[in-house]
């Protein structure tokens, strides 16, 4: 079966076929969730961010430019969906973290196991602009060409704000003592 | 110290972005020099580390639950269609002063129905749908817990920008001079997590360090990154003090006024 073009579901879905909808939520949810999951570290808000984005995605799909790639708009939003909930976050009260650590739901546990679980957490210790680069980059993939369409800067500067961010993180394994090579 | 050619080239092989010489030339680096083979070394495994990061798989139920989110606000969605209609319809019979006037009082009550609803954004937040403009990370970003402070003299322009996250604090300072600058950064002792400097032209500029304070001067276009660790109220204990052009120019970088 060929799969249908994402502007062609989105062409329909503007003539009044909300199920054409349906079919790019079945496409990129996990994705989108998943990377969301990367950015706040958190399963409930990965959820909640990953639900919004399709809804205010639905609601603003007039406003969707088809010269860009449906997926790269939806990061878009995303990352901007993320943004706001980790300022949301750090304007409430910080949850104790001798309370958290008894809580540990078996996930996390077996993460807590695993190297690159170390590094995973250690990136959502990043600021922003930083972790988000990483996330998009080596999590999800992205081309600088695409980052550059969602930070809305240069390519050059992605590339630098990456090379930053991974020389940031480098440093933060380094100071944790998490030594990567023999 | 690393160069920056060297660091660019290292960074530019975790894209696989270097050609067969550069590589040939990146290993024969690493084998000359213990930091630079150390440096490729960490960034590899990192970037490995963080590729091989296995998916998380929603709960099952989330799909549904967005479709049924994105089909509740459908309805929505047609309700306003609905309320343009009739301000169209509305406006095709009332032809009288009053009738204009009604039908306007019923939109701009429509209006104000919404924009006190939750189909506005959160206070502060980026418009997330936007395809150009205010979107976070411009270079000209703007957010809540950001400042901006510019330095300027005759010869040089020294932006100190500081971003506020949690507990972390990352500075960014940009200078461009045409004459010798001497910038002291005063910060409180031991908070700082990360320095890195690019474009610095070591021969004929300087930088030092030591707990809570750093030094740099020199000439030319450079950036400064920095990360502590702080709180929001703790940015008003970074200061500077700029020295160009016989001139000396002080102040506090994150949210306590300028005192120049």
């Amino acid at each position: 079966m060929t799969d249908i073009e994402d502007s062609q579901l989105v062409a329909t879905c503007l003539k009044g076929d909300s199920k054409a909808f349906d079919r790019l939520i079945e496409r990129y949810q996990k994705t989108i969730f998943n990377a969301a999951y990367q950015m706040v570290n958190d399963f409930d808000e990965a959820e909640d961010i990953c639900q919004n984005v399709f809804v205010k995605a639905y609601e603003n799909l007039e406003r969707y430019d088809p010269q860009y790639k449906f997926f790269s708009w939806i990061y878009k939003i995303m990352v901007n969906e993320a943004i706001n909930q980790l300022k949301r976050r750090s304007q409430s009260t910080p949850l104790d973290s001798s309370i958290a650590s008894l809580d540990k739901t078996p996930e996390e546990i077996y993460r807590d196991d695993r190297l690159s679980s170390q590094v995973q957490d250690l990136v959502a210790e990043l600021p922003i602009n930083y972790r988000v680069a990483i996330v998009l980059k080596h999590f999800v993939s992205l081309s600088y060409r695409e980052m550059s369409f969602i930070f809305d800067i240069p390519e050059k500067t992605v590339k630098s704000r990456l090379y930053t961010a991974r020389q940031m993180l480098s440093r933060l394994l380094n100071k944790n003592g998490i030594r990567l090579y023999d | 110290m690393i160069n920056e050619a060297t660091f660019n080239m290292i960074q530019r092989a975790m894209d696989n972005e270097v050609s067969p010489e550069e590589l040939k030339h990146l290993e024969d680096l690493c084998e000359q020099d213990e930091q630079v083979r150390h440096l490729y070394l960490s960034m590899k495994k990192m970037v490995e580390q963080l590729e091989k990061t296995e998916p998380v798989e929603p709960r099952p139920f989330l799909e549904q639950k967005i479709k049924d989110a994105c089909s509740a606000r459908s309805g929505a969605i047609e309700g306003v269609s609905l309320s343009g209609r009739i301000y169209q319809l509305a406006g095709s019979f009332f032809t009288t002063r009053i009738g204009v006037s009604f039908a306007t009082g019923v939109v701009a009550g429509l209006v104000l129905f919404l924009a006190t609803s939750s189909f506005v954004n959160f206070p502060g937040d980026v418009d997330p749908v936007g395809m150009s403009g205010s979107i976070l990370f411009s270079e000209n970003e703007v957010v809540p817990d950001a400042t901006v402070r510019t330095v300027e003299f005759l010869s040089a322009t020294v932006e100190f920008t500081s971003q506020v996250e949690q507990s972390k604090v990352s500075l960014n300072v940009v200078v461009s001079a045409d004459q010798d600058v001497a910038i002291e950064l005063k910060y409180p002792v031991d908070q700082l997590l990360f320095e890195e400097i690019s474009g610095f032209k070591a021969s004929h500029s300087g930088f030092s360090s030591s707990p809570g304070k750093m030094e740099i001067h020199g000439t030319g276009n450079y950036t400064v990154s920095l990360l502590f660790e702080m709180t929001k109220e703790e940015v008003g204990k970074l200061f500077y003090n700029v020295k160009c052009d016989n001139q000396l120019k002080s102040g506090s970088i994150g949210l306590v006024s300028d005192s120049h």
